[in-house]
């Protein structure tokens, strides 16, 4: 008791500041931390959906059955080359995957497959 | 001091500690953003991707397919096409030092972009044509593959051509007239081929043939086998045949009349000597047609007809194997039908009449003294043409050699063309095929 009475310690208000202080830090960057998180989350689930996605149009450039969650809107299309002075008939085909985790909610590629493609 | 003193440091402690946790929030904010930001970049350079895939593989699959439209596209070698959706892509064409195409596009997605370039390789191969059966034409008074000379008052009422490009080769001479133009061989000097002399005259114009021209002879077809019927001789009286057969000798002399009732199909007779003489006929009945074979000897002598009744040259084909002696039409006699000498030469002469046409693979055809050929051609793409003594060919001439002299004619008819429908009786070899080097082009590869 001698020993503590001897020992000069912070003041209660002292103590009171810091640890408003601390909290209001750790408030502060507890939110920062959880809006980080959700943003690389938010992009690693886009990369994932962006990689499904290619790998969707690939197999249905390639002919190939897409990934049963995929939709794949195909719509006959003539592709005219008005300088070149040619028309290409073939398909044009959105590959569309929903991803609820993403602000626009779906990724959607676009392409022109040729009837007489360069897979054939 | 302030070490000694400790009054306040824990709010410098609780500050720095705040400090330091809200810069590592900043961070991890700041990385998160940057990871959002490559991944919406990914996504923009993927759509981008694939607008310039399906554009390149557009137009390299059409190349591919068409490969005649590739002179075109690489002469205007730049589009840029805006789709319905929006999406907007440029493609251009071009050739590189290895002869490669390459077709590059590039797909926009905002402001993001993507190239792709899509290569198709040359290859050279040698093809060949397909077998083509070419039909000769006959569009022109005389072609002579050779020389043409005509001379002391010859006419021509009609076009002349030949391949030779030698000069004089075309000899004009003593009042003679080609009513028509003068075609000489591709790339010689026309002035110098053709030799104009003496009040020669030509009433067209002198050039050089638009393209070459291919005169072969048809197949002489096999004979057929027929029944033997021994010998046929007809003199002062009328027989009539009714079948088909092979002869040993067909003989019609003194007047005599040889009728064939060829009924309404095609009667084929075939002889190894045949014989009209002396005012002798022989006739046609039927609405069919007779086919005559001869395989070694054939002569029209003094005023004898043949097929003389109909006037129809459709109704009567000779074929004549033999060689040894000329196939001779003279002394008046007339013949309405078409022949085709496989090798004999051909002599009409002394009024010697024929309407029809005559093929031959003889080296010499002479036409002279008065005598008169009524033709859709006369044929002989070996042979040295000659005209004289007031020869008259109306129709036209296919020669190796042409020649014409003492006021011949030869008159080119266009409606000769229809005196006989010689393509129903006539085959021709197809053309060898010939090799053709050509430059086709397969996938090659992409590349950015």
């Amino acid at each position: 008791m001698k020993y503590l009475r001897k020992k000069s310690g912070f003041s209660l208000v002292e103590v009171i500041v810091a640890t408003a202080i601390l909290l209001i830090g750790i408030l502060a960057v507890s939110s920062l931390l959880l809006r980080g998180l959700k943003g690389m989350h938010t992009a690693e689930n886009r990369s994932d959906v962006l990689h499904d996605t290619q790998k969707d149009i690939e197999a249905v450039i390639q002919n190939e059955e897409a990934d049963d969650e995929t939709i794949v809107v195909r719509e006959p299309y003539t592709l005219r080359f008005e300088n070149l002075g040619i028309e290409v008939e073939g398909t044009l085909v959105a590959v569309k995957k929903i991803a609820a985790g993403l602000p626009e909610g779906e990724i959607v590629y676009v392409t022109f497959i040729p009837n007489e493609g360069l897979e054939e | 001091m302030l070490v000694r003193n400790q009054k306040g440091s824990i709010l410098l402690v609780a500050l720095s500690v705040t400090l330091c946790l809200l810069l590592l929030g900043a961070g991890l904010v700041a990385l998160s953003y940057a990871d959002l930001k490559q991944s919406v970049r990914q996504q923009r350079n993927a759509e981008a991707l694939y607008i310039a895939r399906g554009a390149t593989d557009a137009v390299a699959s059409y190349l591919l397919a068409h490969p005649e439209a590739i002179p075109q596209v690489l002469a205007r070698g730049y589009d840029e096409v805006v789709l319905e959706n929006g999406a907007r892509f440029t493609v251009s064409v071009s050739k590189d030092d290895d002869d490669r195409i390459l077709i590059s596009s590039t797909g926009y997605s905002g402001e993001n972009y993507e190239r792709l370039t899509f290569s198709l390789e040359p290859r050279t191969e040698t093809i060949y044509t397909e077998p083509e059966v070419v039909y000769p034409i006959f569009d022109m008074a005389v072609f002579a593959e050779g020389s043409i000379t005509i001379g002391n008052a010859g006419i021509i009422d009609g076009n002349l051509g030949t391949h030779t490009v030698l000069a004089g080769d075309v000899y004009l001479n003593n009042a003679s007239i080609v009513d028509g133009s003068v075609q000489v061989g591709i790339g010689a000097n026309p002035s110098r081929v053709v030799t104009i002399k003496n009040s020669a005259q030509v009433y067209g114009i002198i050039t050089n043939l638009d393209e070459e021209r291919q005169y072969p002879l048809p197949i002489f077809p096999e004979f057929p086998d027929l029944p033997n019927r021994g010998n046929l001789s007809v003199g002062t009286s009328t027989v009539s045949v009714s079948e088909s057969g092979y002869y040993n000798n067909i003989t019609v002399t003194n007047s005599g009349k040889l009728i064939f009732n060829v009924g309404s199909g095609t009667m084929k007779i075939r002889a190894k000597n045949f014989s009209l003489n002396n005012s002798s006929q022989m006739e046609i009945v039927g609405s069919g047609k007779l086919i005559l074979y001869v395989e070694e000897k054939l002569e029209f002598k003094n005023s004898s007809t043949f097929n003389v009744n109909t006037n129809d040259p459709n109704k009567a084909l000779l074929y004549y194997k033999g060689a040894s002696s000329k196939l001779k039409i003279n002394n008046s006699c007339t013949f309405c039908g078409s022949i085709y000498a496989e090798k004999a030469d051909f002599d009409l002469a002394n009024s010697g009449l024929i309407l029809g046409s005559i093929f031959t693979g003889g080296t010499n055809v002479k036409l002279s003294n008065a005598s008169m050929a009524y033709v859709q051609v006369i044929y002989a793409p070996n042979a040295l043409v000659t005209l004289h003594n007031s020869g008259y060919v109306r129709g036209a001439i296919v020669c190796k050699e042409f020649e014409s002299k003492n006021a011949s004619r030869v008159e080119f008819a266009a409606d000769a063309q229809e005196i006989w429908d010689w393509l129903s009786d006539l085959q021709f070899e197809p053309q060898e095929p010939q090799p053709i080097e050509v430059t086709t082009y397969i996938k090659g590869s992409w590349s950015n």
